[in-house]
């Protein structure tokens, strides 16, 4: 079916494009793989809306597109659908870069054997388990068998965060093929003016954007907020990918806790509608919760670094992946994660002090620009490329 | 004239717009001769032809068209991929796949919380994968 050989793939059991943090992360690194090689085939995951098939100048793109309920069988018949993509590819492909097990399974176990980039965001064996909470430890032992695996036959691993590279080489994987490619942010998308700043402006308000998993700390962001409701004017903005039974119940805690008609939810935004937000902000918050996601695994939060670019100061839990991109007191201020008091009371420090403010904004841009653009991650990926393709 | 109603675009989505040149002979939407798929002998479009090869793809080795169910055909379908790339890093038995009912039953949508945003699902509740 394929129009032309590939000589590269990204593949991604991720819908894309989408808003949430992992469709900016596939844009990027895809784009980058395919200026490498000068073009080739992106997999990905798709759906009614998405088209199953799209020639993008030097690009094809298939999606998934059968309807499977159930997670696991969805994996299993994407995997399927990318051996048969791979048979048809034939000799032509020279590298698979991939950033799912399941995508990886069908790649470092097809007969034609190209080298092969496992990009590491995070792992279903530890991620699932808070969406699919019935899911038994038994089950999750059989996915981790197949992320062993894969990354123990990946010829090189790319991972955005040291968190994630340390708990790999805890699970047996040799350091010297794991290459840590921070997330980056650009500073000039998010510059500019919106016709909207001025209305939303007008009060100062905290912000928090991103997605509403548990391990995000959402409760505990409503709970801080209700202890600093006497700070006049203020308000709390949440910009969330999607409405969901979640955002319901985070809605409710509101309520329950008096301050609903301080918050203003916001869904859905593009990221041309979420940058008024943002530059706006008096102060952006991230309050991972101290969970197997966020300190056995490891992660690199998109929301700090775009915050960092928009000059935002942030106040972020003190995780040991939050410390990868921000120091506590230059860029931002680092807070026990779930203690709603101590993010509280960072808050409050915040709101009294604006040159406080500023400085953390300050520096926080000036970090971005040093070392955490997108331009910065492009190119610590090319020399992976470089390195692996000689 | 109508306009293809195809989407294209690579960082966001966006219909074609271009005059269309047919219809395609599956979904019927108006399609322009950019969107026509050369392997369908340029009656469909590139999305039905994709969705169709994609069908057939799942239905391949080992597949067992005399079961309606789609679990079985696709359990089926990954039993003959794997055994015809001698491919058994695990546990496959004759009879069953590396996950048995009681590992599937637990990532039943119903028994996760699809709605919630959590990984695993996206905003209308299909499964995907990891946030950053």
């Amino acid at each position: 079916m394929l129009q032309r050989p590939p000589r590269a793939l990204y593949s991604a059991f991720d819908r894309f494009p989408s808003r949430k943090g992992a469709g900016v992360h596939i844009a990027r690194f895809a784009r980058t793989l395919f200026d490498y090689t000068g073009g080739g085939l992106l997999y990905a995951l798709g759906g009614d809306d998405f088209p199953a098939h799209q020639i993008e100048d030097d690009v094809e793109i298939v999606r998934f597109s059968s309807p499977f309920d159930n997670y696991l069988e969805r994996a299993g018949a994407f995997a399927d659908r990318l051996g048969v993509l791979l048979d048809s590819a034939g000799d032509s492909l020279r590298v698979a870069h991939f950033r799912d097990p399941w995508s990886g399974l069908a790649i470092v176990t097809h007969p034609h054997r190209c080298r092969t980039i496992f990009e590491v965001n995070g792992l279903p064996s530890i991620e699932l388990p808070s969406a699919y909470p019935a899911a038994a430890p038994s089950t999750l032992e059989k996915i981790a068998r197949v992320e062993q695996f894969v990354l123990e036959r990946a010829d090189a691993i790319v991972t955005p965060a040291m968190t994630i590279r340390d708990h790999l080489i805890g699970r047996g994987i040799a350091a010297a093929k794991i290459d840590v490619i921070p997330n980056g942010a650009d500073v000039a998308q998010i510059d500019g003016q919106h016709d909207d700043d001025e209305a939303i402006a007008a009060k100062p308000y905290i912000l928090y954007f991103g997605s509403l998993h548990p391990w995000q700390g959402i409760e505990n962001l409503i709970r801080a907020f209700a202890r600093v409701r006497d700070l006049e004017h203020l308000q709390l903005v949440l910009c969330c990918s999607h409405e969901s039974r979640q955002a319901k119940a985070y809605m409710r805690l509101a309520e329950k806790l008096e301050v609903a008609p301080r918050v203003i939810w916001r869904f859905g935004l593009s990221a041309a509608q979420l940058a008024p937000w943002l530059r706006n902000a008096m102060l952006s918050v991230a309050p991972l919760t101290e969970c197997a996601r966020n300190i056995v695994q490891g992660c690199s939060p998109l929301k700090i670094l775009e915050a960092m670019a928009a000059g935002v100061p942030v106040i972020a839990s003190d995780l040991p992946a939050v410390r990868e991109l921000v120091t506590d007191g230059v860029e931002g201020l680092l807070v026990q994660p779930d203690r709603p008091a101590a993010l509280a009371r960072a808050i409050r420090i915040l709101f009294e002090y604006p040159d406080l403010r500023a400085s953390l904004g300050g520096e926080g841009r000036r970090r971005v620009e040093s070392t955490f653009t997108w331009e910065h991650a492009a190119a610590r990926l090319r020399a992976v490329y470089l390195r692996e393709l000689q | 004239m109508n306009e293809c109603m195809s989407k294209q675009g690579f960082f966001s989505l966006r219909p074609c717009g271009e005059p269309a040149a047919t219809n395609c002979a599956t979904c019927s939407r108006p399609v322009c001769s950019r969107h026509l798929s050369p392997t369908s002998g340029f009656t469909q479009c590139l999305d039905c032809t994709a969705r169709g090869v994609e069908g057939d793809a799942l239905r391949q080795p080992g597949s067992n068209p005399g079961v309606d169910d789609d679990r079985e055909w696709a359990y089926g379908y990954r039993r003959g991929y794997y055994a015809s790339h001698s491919y058994a890093p695990f546990n496959y038995g004759d009879d069953d796949s590396y996950y048995d009912d009681y590992d599937m039953r637990s990532f039943d949508r119903d028994l996760g919380t699809s709605n919630a945003g959590i990984t695993g699902t996206d905003a209308d509740g299909k499964p995907d994968w990891t946030d950053s």
